[in-house]
């Protein structure tokens, strides 16, 4: 297990702990308040797990919206609608034992569902780019810092990137395999050749110096990456599939991703939430408003 | 120091012990470097703003402990610590003791995602705006839990007007840093600041590259500037600062929120305001001053020396009317400028200011310092001009004023930012 990884294991472990402790503050406090500030530590720890899976976008949005948003609005709720100077108001309601015991059901039963039965996709799928008949599956794509909120050698804006492709089935007399990274847009790098042992061919990039005027500056949000094949002698085949040049485009980080999916294919669904939300509001406002009609 | 070992500044820092420990003492190293300076920062910060107010009102501020009071802040700082810790008998001890450290929980995890020099942070995301928005505001959990739990109505009145400005204050702010962020098309700190070292439009005198005419408040004169306004006015009510610091106004509610805070919890609360103006200041300092970008790249070690001679002597002169301190003002202005001339880094061979040799490193470090302490200047010199203002104008000059404008100010730059692409779409539609 690389340190990292172990590193990471240590925060999810803390973090996981201390939003079942805060959990457990929410429902067992009976102070009412005080189970509102216990939400702090379940959504806090909730947001650092999201960065520990590498969802830094996922773990800042969960900060701004649920800490900085509702659970103020929460907080402000239950002072106003309580006697807030008086400190022992409390939740006097138990669960009876039916209650503990169906929830115990519905509890294990997600268990048993989340450990069995859900798929738990590994990484991104393999990007398949299909020229001339041969498939080149571009397998593995890593930058680290920039994808994990703080974690990896990230401080430049240069990162380490690895890159495998997989060529399941190369066409006689091929051996090789070229890339080209091209990172900023109208820049060409040069071709680097790679042997294909075992089917795949692997390139590792490392930090580039970025005072070398010929390294390219990474500065877009993804690198974009192309393909040839080249026989032992070096010789671009008259048939190469991959002269067309098949763009492999990366994405750094999972912001991108994510604004694109919610501006994309999620729009409705967004847009749906929206509309919820809004008519949660306005029904507030109108039962606030008869309130105060009626006194 | 190679331009390499710079790059290896990021932790997790190579102490040669097994690879975890590594990253964990980083990050205890880090931290511990950050709250320190935070500390050492704050207590400066206090005794600069006393003086300031001293001479703004016509008097000398501090001046028993050390030349001209120098040392005060230390003494601030020993009495904090030898304070008697109280707590109230109405208190809930538990809130009440974690309270200070959510506030300062919430300003000291912006610090470590602020570019502080080229390319440098303790910690790159390449989210990093969001992440601070979410963090900052994070602190305000801190200030409702310090009111309430302290049983106090002055106390609790403090926190529900911290935390209702704080929030509302969150949509100017958030709008502004969204049209910057049109302009920018990152959310990436460094990012940000690098392109502010190109993409001029304009200027009146030609830079060889980058320079004050690129950056952000110059960008799209004026909207660009109206926005760092914005910015900077809800930065001051996010802060609490006069003329926002309605939420310890001491002629209304003693001291607000942490009217029943003593010692060393108090001063918790003291350092997180402190280190919410440095990173409100930072903040400005990346979206609309260019961060660590030096404001005129091309102009050689000598123009500053001849600029801060002429500012020394007129400064000098107008000081006392007198030959005699035009002559002093001018030797002590032309030091300077030699000084900040020899820090600006000359430019490297093919003309840009990329941060990565070591002069050029520590002049982005000089810089964004600079622009950054300049920023919390301004702060300290309007609390001792302006006065504070009323709940019900300070929300009215938020909700109804400062939004619909950074609204305004949003589509204006977006537009601009589109500029190409709707002129095409109209002129198409035009011609038919």
């Amino acid at each position: 297990m690389a340190a990292s990884d172990i590193v990471l294991n240590v925060v999810f472990y803390v973090f996981a702990a201390a939003a079942i402790a805060g959990a457990a503050g929410v429902a067992a406090s009976r102070n009412i308040v005080r189970s509102a500030f216990a939400l702090l530590a379940v959504l806090f720890s909730a947001a650092a797990l999201y960065a520990v899976m590498k969802a830094d976008f996922l773990a800042a949005a969960q900060v701004l919206i649920y800490v900085g948003g509702i659970l103020v609005l929460i907080i402000f709720a239950v002072m106003l609608t309580h006697r807030i100077t008086d400190v022992n108001v409390s939740n006097e309601s138990t669960p009876g034992p039916a209650a503990v015991f169906a929830v115990l059901c519905l509890f294990v039963a997600l268990g048993v569902t989340v450990l069995f039965a859900a798929k738990w996709p590994r990484g991104p799928e393999p990007r398949p780019a299909v020229a001339g008949g041969t498939d080149v599956l571009l397998l593995q794509y890593q930058a680290d810092g920039k994808t994990g909120l703080g974690w990896g050698k990230g401080a430049t804006h240069e990162d380490r990137a690895v890159l495998v492709v997989r060529v399941p089935r190369a066409p006689e007399g091929v051996e090789e395999v070229e890339f080209q990274v091209s990172a900023v847009p109208g820049w060409r790098g040069d071709w680097v050749r790679r042997r294909i042992a075992g089917g795949e061919a692997r390139l590792e990039l490392s930090k580039l110096p970025s005072d070398d005027p010929a390294t390219p500056k990474v500065r877009e949000n993804r690198l974009h990456w192309r393909v040839k094949l080249r026989d032992r002698e070096g010789a671009s085949r008259p048939d190469d599939p991959f002269d067309e040049q098949v763009d492999f485009t990366v994405y750094r980080g999972v912001t991108e991703p994510a604004a694109r999916a919610l501006a994309g294919p999620f729009l409705f669904a967004f847009e749906i939430a929206s509309v919820l939300l809004l008519a949660a509001l306005v029904g507030a406002a109108f039962l606030a408003r008869k309130e105060v009609k009626e006194a | 120091m190679s331009p390499s070992a710079l790059a290896s500044l990021a932790w997790p820092f190579e102490i040669g012990l097994h690879p975890v420990l590594d990253a964990f003492l980083s990050i205890f190293l880090i931290c511990f470097v950050l709250v320190n300076f935070i500390a050492v920062y704050a207590g400066v910060s206090t005794l600069v703003e006393r003086k300031i107010a001293g001479h703004m009102q016509a008097r000398v501020g501090p001046y028993r402990v050390g030349w001209h009071g120098i040392l005060q802040w230390a003494a601030d700082a020993l009495k904090l610590l030898l304070k008697e810790d109280i707590i109230g008998r109405n208190t809930d001890r538990l809130l009440f003791r974690l309270s200070p450290y959510v506030v300062f929980a919430g300003a000291f995890l912006c610090w470590v995602a602020l570019p502080y020099g080229p390319n440098w942070s303790p910690t790159s995301m390449n989210i990093g705006i969001l992440y601070l928005l979410a963090v900052a505001s994070a602190g305000v959990i801190g200030i409702l839990m310090a009111g309430w739990s302290s049983g106090n109505k002055w106390a609790l009145f403090g926190a529900m007007r911290a935390a209702a400005q704080i929030v509302s204050y969150e949509v100017p702010v958030g709008l502004t840093l969204l049209a910057m962020l049109f302009v920018f098309g990152s959310l990436d700190m460094h990012e940000v600041i690098r392109q502010q070292a190109q993409g001029a439009t304009w200027g009146l005198f030609p830079e060889a590259y980058g320079g004050i005419y690129s950056w952000g408040i110059l960008r799209h004169f004026p909207f660009t500037a109206i926005a760092f306004i914005i910015y900077y006015i809800g930065a001051l009510a996010e802060t609490n600062r006069t003329p926002f610091d309605i939420p310890e106004a001491e002629s209304e509610l003693v001291a607000g929120y942490h009217t029943e805070y003593s010692g060393m919890r108090f001063s918790f609360f003291f350092l997180a305001e402190y280190a919410n103006m440095f990173v409100v200041s930072a903040i400005a300092t990346t979206f609309f001053l260019g961060g660590w970008l030096p404001p005129f790249p091309s102009v050689p070690s000598t123009g500053y020396a001849i600029a801060g001679g002429l500012a020394g002597a007129a400064v000098g002169y107008l000081k006392s009317r007198r030959g005699w301190d035009a002559m002093l003002g001018s030797g002590a202005g032309f030091a300077v400028g030699i000084l900040v001339g020899a820090i600006q880094a000359p430019p490297g061979v093919d003309g840009a200011f990329t941060g990565s040799t070591l002069p050029e490193f520590v002049a982005g470090i000089f810089w964004f310092m600079a622009k950054v302490f300049s920023l919390i200047f301004v702060m300290i010199w309007l609390r001792w001009t302006l006065p504070r203002y009323r709940v019900d104008q300070l929300m009215d000059l938020c909700w109804k004023k400062l939004t619909p404008l950074a609204f305004v100010n949003l589509l204006a730059i977006g537009l601009l930012e589109t500029r190409a692409e709707w002129w095409a779409a109209l002129t198409g539609w035009l011609k038919g």
